[in-house]
């Protein structure tokens, strides 16, 4: 009964509370809900406001620049006609299949298309006999006689015997006679005799290409590019501006005398009449001769006693002269008109990479990296020790380390040779430092296989960089240098060997250098590690000699290994998971993430505690030590500090780059909105600074117009009188051409656009707003004034901490409303030139001539702001309130 | 006899208004001895508000002098030292109606006598429980009523720790059901030994706390005479009929 009587009831309350509001907020709902739905389904206006907002990108990438790169394109096919404006290519050439009778099961007619007949013929079927390998249940895969595997889909197999009977592939031996369906050939028919029939199974596929598209990076044929060619060599047989072919295969033609042939048929190579218009087919002949060998392609030449068919089509490519690296010609300077122009064309970009590091005007390029090897004391057999001319010592060590376990096979005068799991190796005999045999005292001649185990000593020649009782660290090799003056690498990368990156598509990294022609990316970013002294339990340090010979000021680097003890870290615990513990330590911002692995002793106080706990959990950790390797960056008494990823930059020209994207701090985004700066931006940007310096210039000038000193009170009603009586147009105009040039003129300042503006809509706003404050001020009984001076306070003790908190609670709802016309006034900020809302609005509308949703969009921006800020100055109002 | 901590010396005050000159003041002089509770009284438009504004400089005098303890207030370099001295109660009270009761005492020991706010806040708490508000420190003004309202701002005023205490009318917007715990509150002051200068009209209050009672009319000092005199016996007829208006009607 109850759950019955409740719903009309609460329906009686939604009506009543709906009938309750005030007119208004019903026509703002049905409007805004409207046109809210009208603007979020229509692309148009999502458009404009986009326009409107500065365009901004979803993402600022990490702020990233990224360039991109592209391999070269070539197209390649037969070139069935070329000139100034257009390419046709045969991309395809058809495929022609010749049956005999004794083939075919059957032969059926499936359509009709351009005066052809299309038929489906069916195969005769086959037998295969072979041992089975593999059984599943859609496939079977037999090892035929011949060694070869077959693989049968099982819905082809008519019928099957296998012997042994029912024998699977687990089998030791299965062996499965097969009848096979025969397979089935579509296409067009051609030719028919009584020997049998030719189907065109594939036609050919031409394309058509315009000059434009292929300038244009053969735009819109994507799916038609073939990149696999590095290396083109071939007869160059067409070339302009920027676009080349080169014939990289040659046609295969045979030449049948007529009187050999066998069988002939002969059918048609539909031309292109599509894209050549008046084009003509060619003929194809297939040919089997008395010697049983058959010849078929186009006919190209027919006389009484030969017959010249075009066995293989001549291949040739399509390619962009802006991808060429190289370009070389026999005879020299030949073109495309010389018969038999040979080119050489290298294909790809280059791009140079192990770049050391960079500046304005060269490049290291570090073409051998060094090496260094560090070699225990225990290991050191004996040492040879050399100085040499520069100071640096070399070192030859003869070490003992590598063990050799295996079969002795023979026990010869200088050496041994042992097999190590099928492998032999042979140990020259002196170099032998130590051996056991088992049995014991065993030679090769024994009967019983003779295990050996020898340790080798190695040779090791390097130059000394570092020595402790551990051990001793020798350079074996050394680094070598190149520094290349950054013009040089604009010329083409000359005398250097640059890589080709033809796998690698992109380039992406921090862009760190850019000069007209050379682009050098950073890509991958060095890593650095520092730790205290304290920590170290051993290191062992080298040098890396700088390349001196062509740069004679630079600086060696020190190549460090570090043998680390285990931090110790203190802290409490804020973070537990499987993997890992997050710790904060008091004095750093940052919990320190301490992966549990590492760990090797714990403490938590209070015992056992865990995040949970109530009061916190401090932990004490104790992690495992390790090895660290690097180059030293910065060294104090207290710190080391390691280079342990090094800067990796690549070089590349700008030639080679299809595709440049750059993501950029100050781009406008959706994760960077402070970058945005335009349309509405550029409108609340104005109105916020603006209003903020109107608000400092009216209460200054509220100030001076309740003051009781005549000067100040003069002056702020002649700037309110003056100001009230002209147009903020006017006044927007002499701030952005009259008080900016006398500006720059006379005191040197050179004002923005914006700043202008901002200044002429607070000079004309600041009048207003003097006024708003001076009644506010006025507004406070007079009773306020006389409290706090009886109080002891100064007359701006008085106003700042009596007067004003009162009458900045008057004035809220007037600044409020001065604040909502200065948001609209701000639209004539666009005579300025600046791209405000309204300003982009209109350039949207000159563009596109969209007048109506252009203005509707402008119009709603303005509304939607406005509404909004009278609501907020409407809970500022109430939440401001005093208490009654 | 001690030195008087007030020296009013023939003080003139003239108001220019749309009615022409008004001549508030004629030649005022007084004197007020520390410790002494000094009752002003007379008709309206005598200029008693006039002559305890001038005391704390609110109004300017025209001519004549004033010395506070024992500096005059016409030279005086820092006169909001001095007024920091005279605490004065407004006919309005003029509490400053954002702060809160705690708020309005403590702000003016805050920015003027430069105290903590822990030692402000103590101050502040300790003088309302002295006005028997301890449970409203955290009203605002708007939340109090008008006798409520008056007792704060006596506290506010004795806050500062002044010397002299000025009431102008402090009952005389109130409700007569409220006068009784404004007037207790001055009555306690007074019996503490503050020195008290009070424009009032209040008999009962002039009878049991006045040392002089002091008739003003026209703006001239017409009689200074104790309350028992004025109210037995007094010299001057103005004074006896203005007496008679307010005591039998």
């Amino acid at each position: 009964m109850t759950g019955e009587r409740s719903e009309p009831i609460n329906l009686d309350r939604v009506i009543t509370w709906l009938a309750g509001l005030p007119w208004w907020v019903i026509i703002i709902t049905v409007l805004g809900v409207s046109v809210g739905y009208s603007v979020l389904t229509s692309a148009a206006y999502l458009d404009i406001i986009s326009f409107l907002a500065d365009d901004p990108v979803a993402s600022t990438e990490d702020f990233y620049n990224v360039v991109e790169r592209l391999q070269p394109r070539v197209l390649s096919g037969l070139a069935v006609a070329y000139g100034p404006d257009e390419f046709v290519f045969r991309i395809r050439p058809p495929t022609f299949v010749n049956l005999s009778r004794d083939e075919i099961e059957e032969i059926t007619t499936t359509g009709e298309r351009d005066g052809e007949t299309q038929v489906l013929v069916e195969m005769v079927g086959d037998e295969i006999a072979g041992e089975l390998v593999w059984e599943e249940p859609d496939f079977l895969t037999l090892r035929l006689d011949d060694g070869n595997e077959a693989y049968v889909l099982t819905d082809r197999i008519l019928g099957q015997e296998r012997e042994p009977d029912g024998c699977t592939d687990l089998d030791e031996h299965c062996t499965v006679r097969l009848q096979i369906r025969g397979g089935e050939v579509t296409g067009v028919l051609i030719a028919e005799d009584d020997y049998g029939v030719t189907v065109r199974t594939h036609d050919p596929e031409y394309l058509r290409l315009s000059h434009a598209q292929v300038v244009d990076n053969f735009s819109g044929v994507a799916g038609e590019l073939l990149n696999e060619f590095e290396r083109v060599d071939g007869i160059l047989i067409y070339e302009d501006d920027e676009t080349m072919i080169v014939q990289v295969a040659e046609a295969d033609i045979a030449e049948v005398p007529t009187d050999q042939i066998q069988i002939m048929r002969t059918g048609t190579i539909p031309c292109p009449s599509d894209m050549i218009p008046g084009c003509s087919d060619e003929t194809f002949v297939s040919a089997l001769l008395e010697d049983g060998t058959e010849v078929a392609g186009a006919l190209v030449d027919e006389s009484d006693d030969l017959l010249t068919v075009m066995v293989a089509e001549p291949r040739m490519v399509l390619l962009q002269k802006g991808d060429l690296l190289e370009d070389s010609r026999h005879p020299e300077g030949c073109g495309a008109d010389d018969e038999g122009c040979q080119v050489s064309l290298q294909l790809g970009h280059r791009v140079l990479t192990n770049v050391a590091s960079h500046d304005g005007d060269s490049i290291t390029v570090l073409v051998t990296e060094p090496v260094f090897v560090s070699i225990p004391a225990d290991e050191i057999i004996s040492q040879e020790r050399e100085e040499l001319p520069d100071g640096e010592v070399r070192v030859t060590v003869q070490r003992s380390g590598q063990t050799i376990t295996g079969v002795l096979l023979v026990d010869g005068r200088r050496n041994l040779t042992i097999d190590v799991d099928g492998e032999e190796v042979r140990v020259p005999k002196e170099s032998v430092v130590s051996e056991t045999r088992e049995p014991e005292g065993c030679t090769s001649r024994d009967e019983e296989t003779c295990h050996i185990t020898v340790t080798v000593a190695s040779e090791l020649t390097g130059i000394l960089s570092g020595e402790s009782d551990e051990g001793i660290m020798l350079r074996t090799v050394d680094p070598v240098y190149r520094i290349i003056p950054l013009s040089q690498i604009a010329g083409d990368f000359e005398d250097l060997e640059p890589e080709l990156l033809s796998q690698e598509n992109n380039a992406v990294g921090t862009l760190v250098h850019e000069a007209s022609d050379v682009f050098i990316i950073r890509v991958t970013d060095p890593e650095y590690e520092t730790f205290r002294r304290e920590r170290i339990m051993s290191e062992q340090r080298g040098v890396i000699p700088c390349p001196r010979d062509q740069d004679p000021d630079c600086e060696d680097q020190v190549w460090v290994t570090v043998r680390r003890r285990g931090e110790v870290i203190v802290g409490e615990l804020t973070q537990e998971s499987e993997r890992a513990l997050k710790i904060r330590v008091p004095g750093q911002m940052q919990s320190v993430e301490v992966a549990l692995n590492d760990i090797v002793y714990e403490d938590r106080s209070p015992d056992g505690c865990t995040t949970e706990t109530p009061g916190g959990c401090r932990v004490l950790v104790a992690l495992a030590n390790d090895t660290v390797q690097g180059v030293l960056t910065e060294e104090t008494e207290e710190w080391v500090t390691l280079r342990t990823v090094d800067p990796e930059y690549i070089v590349l020209r700008r030639a080679s780059i299809e595709e440049e994207r750059r993501r950029e701090p100050g781009q406008c985004a959706l994760n960077n909105l402070g970058a945005c700066d335009r349309g509405i931006f550029l409108t609340l940007r104005t109105t916020l600074m603006g209003f903020a310096l109107a608000l400092l210039m009216g209460l200054i000038g509220g100030l001076f117009r309740v003051s009781s000193n005549p000067v100040l009170y003069a002056l702020s009603t002649l700037y309110v009188e003056i100001v009230r009586g002209i147009p903020l147009l006017v006044i927007l105009l002499y701030a952005g051409f009259v008080f900016s040039v006398w500006l720059r003129d006379n005191v040197g300042i050179e004002l923005s656009d914006f700043q202008e503006a901002t200044i002429g809509l607070a000079f004309g706003y600041g009048a207003y707003l003097s006024e708003v404050f001076r009644a506010g001020i006025q507004s406070i009984s007079k009773g306020q004034m006389e409290a706090a001076r009886s109080l002891g306070m100064s007359y701006t003790q008085a106003m700042r901490h009596v007067i004003l908190p009162q009458a900045i609670r008057v004035i809220l709802p007037p600044l409020g409303n001065d604040f909502i016309s200065m948001l609209k006034d701000s639209a004539l900020i666009s005579v300025l030139a600046l791209p405000d809302l309204l300003q982009m609005g209109r350039l949207y509308i000159s563009r596109t001539f969209r007048a109506f949703e252009g203005y509707n969009t402008v119009a709603l921006l303005y509304l939607v702001m406005t509404l909004f800020l009278s609501l907020l100055v409407r809970v500022i109002e109430k939440r401001t309130a005093l208490p009654k | 006899m001690a030195e008087p901590i007030i020296q009013i010396k023939e003080v003139h005050k003239r108001f220019r208004t749309t009615r022409g000159i008004i001549h508030a003041l004629k030649g005022v002089t007084l004197e007020v001895y520390p410790g002494e509770v000094v009752v002003i009284i007379g008709p309206s438009g005598s200029g008693k508000s006039t002559l305890l504004r001038c005391i704390n400089r609110l109004e300017h005098m025209d001519s004549g002098d004033i010395i506070v303890d024992g500096m005059s207030i016409r030279d005086a370099k820092n006169i909001n030292a001095i007024r920091a001295e005279i605490g004065m109660v407004f006919q309005q009270f003029n509490l400053f109606p954002d702060r809160t009761a705690l708020g309005n005492i403590m702000l003016a020991q805050r920015v003027v006598r430069k105290r903590s706010k822990k030692e402000a806040e103590e101050k502040a708490m300790r003088l309302l429980e002295r006005v028997g508000l301890a449970g409203w420190a955290d009203h605002y003004p708007g939340q109090l009523s008008g006798g409520q309202q008056q007792r704060v701002a006596i506290a506010r005023a004795l806050a500062m720790d002044p010397k002299i205490m000025l009431f102008d009318e402090p009952t005389s917007a109130l409700d007569p059901e409220m006068i009784k715990e404004v007037l207790d509150v001055m009555l306690a002051l007074a019996k503490d030994g503050m020195t008290m200068v009070v424009v009032s009209h209040e008999m009962g209050f002039a009878r049991a706390a006045a040392d002089r009672m002091v008739f003003m009319d026209e703006g001239e000092i017409i009689e200074i005479t104790t309350p028992e005199k004025l109210f037995t016996n007094p010299e001057h007829e103005r004074t006896r009929q203005f007496l008679d208006k307010i005591l039998h009607h």
